[in-house]
């Protein structure tokens, strides 16, 4: 399954849910399936700025393809990155590069964040990329 | 009970004997909701209720209409025109002015010095008086409760000048001035006490007057944040005895962009400028110039004119309600809803005193962020704040990353308390499942 697909599954998986507040609490659900990260890793280096909450994201290459694991002080911005994880994890840098995260719009969750909040998740995002991209050239 | 507050049905059921006499309103109180069209409207499927007021509030119809009116008739530059329509600017750019001073209760309205609001006044005294006042040696006493708006400033100025920042400790969650300390740290090389008079996170309202007495004793200058007072409570210069005292339009019905710095008229005409421009001078040539006399020394540049005129118009609104009635409605909305919140929200950690307090509440939520009850709050309508209310400092000291915040103002009910309980029940439920 190509990076765009998954995007769409985990489109079409939560759209079942109508109504707006039930989606977020799905994902705040997702949220507690999300494993902490260790100490050991909530690190400044592991560190993403420019969140209002604090958010940490550790990206990881097996065989050729990233392995996202994150964490953050609030469990809305938990579940967030746990479908952000979700999404991203298991493709190939090149994807990951490529592919913009469309589902917080498509979902309408972007609709019931924070405009600081949504620029966090972009800068998740970018922090995701950036990793995808470090190991993009170090196979290059 | 009182008119306003009764027209709620919860509220009636709530009733208290002797509440009948206790708030004597006046006929511009009925209908009061009437006065602000964004009030009504439906935010994600509820009526809004609008709890965000310690950050901004909205505006009466009366104001909307003040800009509206100086654009279509009267729109020009301030001061050396000619022109009927300048005379006309000038004239109401002018009696703003002179509102504010009976506002505030200033010996006159060159003490008033229009300004883009508090944080604007508060560079502006640091900047002037700072800059020609202070030096190495020379302290600058804060509480520890102020807004950063009222902290760098005076970070920045001691940086500049080697003088040093002293606090005055908050006692805990209460957070209530510690004054037992403050002949400790009121001393005299204390050149300068700038304190808050309603806390943006607390809800604690400082004995300023106190302060103020304090301070004049001990020879320093004293700086009042009002930010979160004008247009809340009754305020007069020169009952309370400060020198200066900072005030933003926009948290009391006026618009955004417009705020003032009142300064004691002795202090203002022995200060430098702090910005250079058109209007500030008396003179120019080319290798000098000489100033205007304050407040104009103080306004260099086109002033934000119609702003400053629809603030004059918003305290002619506040004054129609009565300040003592603001407060009092704004100290009863409070009240209840702290004793509520701790009565009916299991677990609540709620900050400032349980009595005799402004309209503001912070509180925690265990166990769900303080953004994460704000996101959930709007899916209900209901407008809160979260974060560390540009308190940092005073949130570490409280051992806190960030509260959410209900504030109250005069178009308020009891009714909106109902539907705060009510959204912090379903979130805490939401977050439990």
């Amino acid at each position: 399954m190509t990076l765009a697909e998954r995007q769409q599954q985990l489109i079409d998986d939560y759209a079942v849910i109508e109504d707006a507040q039930e989606r977020l609490g799905a994902v705040v659900d997702r949220a507690r399936r999300l494993p902490p990260l260790p100490e050991n890793e909530r690190t400044e280096a592991h560190r993403v700025h420019s969140c209002i909450s604090q958010a940490w994201v550790v990206g990881e290459l097996r065989d050729g393809r990233c392995h996202f694991r994150a964490d953050a002080d609030s469990p809305l911005v938990r579940g967030l990155l746990a479908l952000l994880c979700d999404l991203y994890s298991g493709a190939t840098p090149a994807e990951i590069v490529a592919v913009e995260p469309k589902l917080l719009d498509d979902l309408g969750l972007s609709r019931s964040l924070s405009t600081t909040r949504l620029n966090g998740l972009r800068s998740v995002r970018a922090r995701i990329r950036d990793l995808a991209a470090a190991h993009l050239t170090s196979q290059g | 009970m009182d008119r306003f507050l009764s027209r709620s049905p919860v509220a009636s059921g709530r009733e208290r004997e002797g509440d009948e006499n206790d708030f004597p309103m006046n006929k511009a109180w009925a209908n009061l909701r009437d006065d602000f069209p964004v009030l009504h409207q439906q935010v994600n499927g509820h009526p809004l209720v609008y709890l965000d007021n310690a950050a901004t509030s909205h505006k009466p119809r009366c104001v909307i209409n003040a800009l509206a009116q100086f654009y279509e008739r009267d729109n020009a530059n301030v001061h050396r025109g000619i022109h009927a329509l300048s005379n006309r600017a000038t004239a109401a750019y002018e009696a703003a002015r002179e509102r504010s001073a009976r506002f505030l209760g200033a010996a006159s309205a060159h003490e008033i010095i229009f300004t883009a609001g508090t944080t604007d006044s508060i560079n502006l005294v640091a900047c002037s008086w700072g800059g020609a006042n202070l030096g190495r040696g020379d302290v600058i006493l804060l509480t520890e409760m102020e807004h950063h708006s009222n902290m760098v400033p005076w970070q920045l100025l001691a940086r500049r000048t080697g003088a040093r920042l002293r606090y005055v400790p908050v006692l805990g969650d209460e957070g209530r001035l510690d004054l037992s300390q403050l002949d400790r740290v009121l001393t005299p090389e204390v050149k300068l006490f700038a304190f808050t008079h309603v806390s943006n996170t607390l809800g604690v309202i400082n004995p300023i007057t106190e302060l103020c007495a304090r301070a004049r004793a001990c020879g320093a200058v004293t700086v009042v944040d009002a930010a979160q007072s004008a247009g809340h409570l009754p305020i007069d210069v020169g009952a309370l005895g400060c020198d200066f005292l900072a005030l933003s339009g926009h948290k009391m019905c006026g618009p955004t962009g417009i705020g003032i710095l009142y300064g004691r008229q002795a202090l203002l005409d022995a200060m430098p400028p702090w910005r250079g421009g058109g209007s500030m001078i008396s003179n120019v040539e080319y290798f000098e110039s000489r100033w205007a006399p304050a407040p104009q020394k103080f306004e260099a540049g086109t002033p934000n004119i119609a702003d400053a005129i629809a603030l004059g118009r918003a305290m002619d609104y506040l004054d129609d309600l009565g300040r003592d009635a603001i407060a009092r409605h704004d100290e009863k909305l409070a009240t209840l809803a702290y004793a509520r919140l701790k009565a009916e929200v299991p677990g609540i950690r709620l900050l400032g005193p349980a009595e005799h307090r402004s309209g503001v509440i912070s509180f925690d939520l265990p166990g769900v962020h303080a953004h994460d009850v704000v996101t959930f709050a709007d899916q209900e309508g209901v407008a809160l704040r979260g974060g560390h209310h540009c308190n940092q400092p005073l949130m570490r000291k409280l051992g806190l990353a960030s509260t959410s915040r209900a504030s109250f103002y005069l178009y308020n009910t009891e009714d909106e308390i109902e539907r705060l309980i009510a959204a912090l029940r379903k979130i805490q439920r939401f977050f439990a499942g």
